[in-house]
């Protein structure tokens, strides 16, 4: 009988059971993925920046589309010359290059990186584990040996300067785990989640392959929530535009976290 | 009394009432009074006050209030209102429960979305005095053990409780609200846009503490006395100008005119080249400062041009928004729209800056166009003398430069 195991084998998108709050952020989060003029579903170009980018016919490769215009690193600023003259652009913020094309510089200056939107195109609904609130996870977090900071990828593919926030340990999934932390700054923004990026065996089995970013919430002193609920995907699941971040070396999780945001491949 | 125990209390008020929601064509009558407000982040509640009438109303923020781009009803939800920022791009929806309102502060990070649970009930914060123990100015290191980095903290009593301000090298937070009792206090600065909280505790003669921003970021501080002697690392200092030749510049206003700096009614004049945005709060705060500076030296020579960096880049969304930041402010001088905001302090957005810069950042020019003076940041009232000598920091800078003639 192959027509109940195919039912079976399809992608759990049961968000009834969540708490209102989750399932309101997921609704919210999907909305956002199919709609923003910056999600992730959006985006045509996304490379690190040197100099120069030029757009419009006989440009970038990819960009050659889009209405001409060149994106230049200054000796003081970055700007975009244009048939409407020179302007600023400045970082972290999206830009419109005319008709439905936005452009956003994101990182410092030297290591920049140059998203480029268009129109939405196939988006996916998330799919989402069902709710589990065994792996609604009160942990510890160790603090650091010593201060250290890395360059690092965020979950949307720009690196930023992460800082080493500690080890967090808890039990998940029938599992006593360490995972490493780093606070990782929302370029743009004061915010800077202390994140997880881990693995577990999940991974390619209906999860995305290179793993999922976790924020931890603080709970008061150095306990810290981690709420697999809301593991999420990095940008790279959507569209493979977005480099994958490295998998952090220790950050595997053994048994399978059979919650959060799954992978609905293409 | 703590913000857990505050929050406990409304969230049973509002358990208690839960039951049946305001029946009405559109919940915005059933909103109308004034309500104490909270975000609840993870750290702890974030107090602030609503005042809601009809198809207005304001959000208000220790003595400072700001009004709602709309206040709406939503349709097909009659129990349910949003009120919404949109300068900031960003809203609150809440559904009416009895005399409660419950639901999400948003707003749109290049992450995706980020909300906040909120909730109000009926009613004002009281205004309780401060302890004396926790005021003055502090000294603060925040996130000591991983990447340290100086801030002042001021801490002042007012008639409205506690008040004060965090201060960077380049500029305020903004004036924070809150209390301060038995060598601990709490205080917060939301605005719309900015969700900062800042919470400490007196150990012996160090205050440690945490600054928390949106729902989750907590960092930590430490904090001393502050000796006099310079903490910071001045604005001034922080952003370079290229002196050798005039600081030109050319935008549309947001009246849709071109204005250049090769316009006649800069020739020769002292020129202020102000650079805001509508959805910077220190730039709300330094706009009345500009305004008195413009009116008491304009016969004398000085013109003074605010360059607007703004949300969206669409021209006529921004010139809207603008046009009201104008009107609210009783601005003359012209305003043109450069471009998108940056938000920080990291944007390269001017052809003859260098530095990160600062919202805003004021540049003083003289007669012959160079630039001779730039200051990044703005202190606003918060900062109490800082703000003083600041102001009497920027009239004595025109009155040497419209002194040096022609």
């Amino acid at each position: 009988m192959r027509f109940p195991a195919l039912i079976l084998l399809l992608p759990t998108v049961a968000v009834a059971q969540a708490p209102p709050e989750l399932a309101a952020e997921r609704a919210d989060f999907a909305r956002w993925l199919q709609t923003a003029p910056g999600s992730p579903f959006a985006a045509i170009y996304h490379q690190p920046f040197a100099d120069d980018l030029v757009f419009g016919p006989g440009g970038e490769p990819g960009l050659e589309g889009l209405p001409s215009a060149t994106l230049s690193q200054g000796l003081l600023r970055l700007s975009l010359e244009s048939a409407d003259g020179s302007r600023g652009v400045p970082r972290n913020r999206d830009v419109s290059l005319g008709a439905e094309w936005r452009l956003r510089v994101t990182g410092d200056r030297g290591r920049s990186v140059v998203t480029v939107f268009g129109p939405v195109r196939e988006p996916k609904i998330p799919g989402w584990y069902a709710y589990d609130s065994t792996v609604v996870v009160e942990g510890t977090l160790e603090p650091p040996p010593k201060r250290a900071s890395r360059r690092m990828l965020g979950l949307d593919g720009v690196e930023v300067e992460g800082s080493h926030a500690g080890t967090w340990v808890g039990h998940v999934a029938d599992q006593d785990v360490r995972l490493t932390v780093y606070r990782m700054p929302e370029p743009g923004t004061a915010e800077a989640d202390l994140m997880i990026f881990f693995r577990d065996a999940t991974n390619g089995r209906g999860t995305y392959p290179a793993g999922r970013f976790l924020a931890l919430r603080p709970q008061g002193g150095n306990r810290y929530r981690a709420d697999f609920n809301r593991a999420r995907n990095p940008f790279c699941a959507y569209n493979g535009i977005f480099p994958c971040p490295a998998q952090w070396p220790g950050n595997a999780i053994d048994s399978a976290v059979e919650a959060g945001e799954r992978y609905l491949s293409p | 009394m703590t913000r857990f125990t505050r929050g406990a209390g409304l969230l049973a008020i509002a358990g208690a009432v839960a039951a049946p929601a305001a029946r009405a064509q559109d919940a915005r009558a059933a909103v109308a009074g004034e309500w104490r407000a909270a975000l609840d982040l993870a750290g702890g509640e974030l107090r602030f006050r609503l005042q809601l009438d009809g198809a207005e109303g304001v959000l208000c923020n220790a003595g400072t209030c700001q009004p709602f781009s709309a206040v709406t009803g939503v349709p097909g939800a009659a129990d349910s209102v949003v009120l919404d920022m949109a300068d900031y791009a960003a809203a609150i929806r809440a559904r009416v429960l009895g005399d409660s309102l419950v639901g999400f502060y948003r707003n749109v990070g290049n992450r995706g979305p980020r909300t906040i649970p909120f909730r109000a009930s009926r009613g004002t914060w009281p205004a309780e005095p401060p302890s004396a123990a926790l005021i003055g100015t502090w000294d603060a290191t925040f996130n000591p053990l991983e990447r340290p980095s100086p801030r002042v903290i001021e801490l002042r009593a007012t008639e409205r409780g506690l008040e004060g301000t965090i201060i960077s090298n380049s500029g305020d937070y903004g004036v924070f609200w809150g209390d301060a009792a038995e060598g601990s206090f709490d205080m917060a600065h939301f605005d719309g846009s900015f969700v900062y909280m800042l919470t400490g505790t007196l150990d012996g003669d160090t205050l440690r503490g945490t600054f928390h921003a949106g729902l989750r970021t907590q960092t930590p501080f430490v904090a001393v006395r502050s000796t006099g002697r310079p903490h910071l690392t001045p604005p001034t200092e922080v952003v370079r100008a290229d002196t050798t030749g005039p600081f030109t510049f050319a935008f549309p206003s947001v009246d849709g005119t071109m204005v250049s700096s090769d316009d006649p009614r800069f020739r020769d004049k002292v020129v202020i080249v102000e650079i805001f945005g509508t959805w910077c709060p220190t730039c709300h705060e330094s706009a009345p400062a500009m305004v008195a500076l413009y009116e008491r030296y304009r016969d004398r020579g000085l013109e003074i041009v605010g360059m607007a960096y703004e949300v969206t880049g669409d021209s006529a969304v921004d010139g809207a928004i603008v046009r009201r930041y104008r009107d609210k402010f009783g601005i003359t001088f012209p305003l043109l729209l450069a471009g998108v905001n940056d938000g920080t302090s990291a944007g390269e957005t001017q052809p003859q800056l260098a530095g990160p810069i600062a919202f805003p950042t004021t540049i003083f020019l003289d007669r012959t166009g160079r630039v001779r003076k730039v200051h990044a940041g703005f202190y606003g009232p918060a900062t109490g003398t800082a703000h003083e000598a600041l102001l009497r920091d920027f009239r004595e800078t025109v009155e040497g430069l419209l002194a040096e003639g022609r």
